[in-house]
């Protein structure tokens, strides 16, 4: 009984270092970011109890908080759906390329297509405004050069070109760390599945769909709801890249809760617009875990 | 002699990916460098108009 008693004090202070990390850098955050969303917070110091008001300007047609996160929102969902498919089918081509490859030189691109990935998020979009740039960009004079007449492509301030570029530094941004996991999954399909598969005479197509994609599914499903996640606080590429432009086209919903707090002064509402931010993610990300596992069953 | 061809296929096509992910980041430090190498090595000049 005693020994039981001190395994279990032992597993306890185990545990303690990582929970009081935890408790401080997430709980409490989360904890003080929920109590703020109840509060009027002028972001200076005063702070007033108002109940559900900020929740209610939120949904309310007309109130400028209201604006701010329908508009934000509309670009947040434009980005996740312009850029998931992308991020989850090229993520998944560049691991079934790298496996494909020799075990001598699977290491060498493996490094090189997650190498983007370690950069910060202001180096990415200097290289990418510097390629945009309507003017002086790269990639303009390099239309140019290989004869394309007219005017050249606004590839940040017009539509549909700013989403495609947004997109495309996206997936040449982040692309590495889903290959990297679909590559750990690759790795776990037993080998003699595709050996029976060939000597049944299954061609590269048929052993891709009904051995590989099966066998990682789960992997998949953890991809697509860390994608779609990761899409939804997307902030970094429009804030630095377009600033939102052109006109409101790509503001998305975390640059005008940043607007909300440190442009108008209302923390509360902000905090208030990032909660129910938080909620619509995990409403979206639970129904697609449902669905691919109902599927599955 | 086939599957030799596939594999050379398949590391062209890493290649070419491959480059598309590098050559950014390396154009992006050539750059930062740019004013550094210069100083050290004027007759390697990146911009011919520096050049006498």
């Amino acid at each position: 009984m005693r020994g039981s008693w001190r395994s279990k004090l032992t597993s306890s202070l185990f545990v303690l270092p990582y929970f009081v990390c935890f408790a401080l850098f997430l709980l409490y955050p989360l904890a003080s970011g929920i109590v703020l969303s109840f509060q009027d917070y002028d972001m200076l110091g005063s702070r007033e109890f108002i109940g559900l008001e900020n929740y209610k300007n939120i949904f309310t047609p007309g109130t400028l908080i209201h604006d701010l996160f329908v508009r934000g929102l509309s670009g947040t969902f434009k980005f996740v759906i312009y850029s998931v498919p992308f991020l989850v089918i090229v993520g998944l081509a560049l691991a079934l390329l790298v496996n494909a490859l020799s075990t001598r030189v699977q290491g060498f691109y493996r490094t090189i297509f997650f190498m983007p990935y370690a950069i910060s998020a202001t180096v990415m979009a200097t290289i990418w405004m510097r390629v945009f740039d309507t003017d002086t960009g790269f990639l303009n004079i390099l239309l140019d050069k290989m004869g394309k007449a007219g005017p050249h492509i606004g590839w940040l301030n017009d539509t549909p070109w700013v989403w495609i570029a947004l997109v495309f530094c996206t997936i040449w941004w982040t692309v590495g760390f889903n290959m990297i996991i679909f590559i750990n999954g690759l790795n776990e399909v037993p080998e003699e599945l595709y050996e029976a598969a060939r000597l049944d005479g299954a061609n590269a197509w048929h052993r891709l769909i009904h051995i590989t994609l099966p066998s990682i599914r789960s992997i998949s499903t953890v991809v697509l709801i860390m994608t779609i996640i990761a899409s939804f606080n997307v902030f970094a590429q429009p804030f630095l890249m377009t600033r939102g432009g052109p006109g409101y086209e790509t503001t998305v919903l975390l640059m005008n809760i940043f607007a909300v707090a440190y442009g108008q002064h209302q923390g509360g509402a902000a905090s208030a617009m990032a909660i129910v931010l938080g909620l619509i993610m995990m409403v979206v990300s639970t129904v697609i875990y449902r669905l691919l596992s109902g599927r599955r069953g | 002699m086939r599957t030799k061809i596939n594999r050379l296929l398949l590391i062209l096509l890493a290649t070419a990916i491959g480059v598309m992910f590098i050559v950014p980041l390396i154009w992006m430090v050539t750059i930062s460098l740019k004013s550094d190498i210069e100083a050290f090595l004027p007759d390697l000049s990146f911009s011919r108009r520096n050049r006498p």
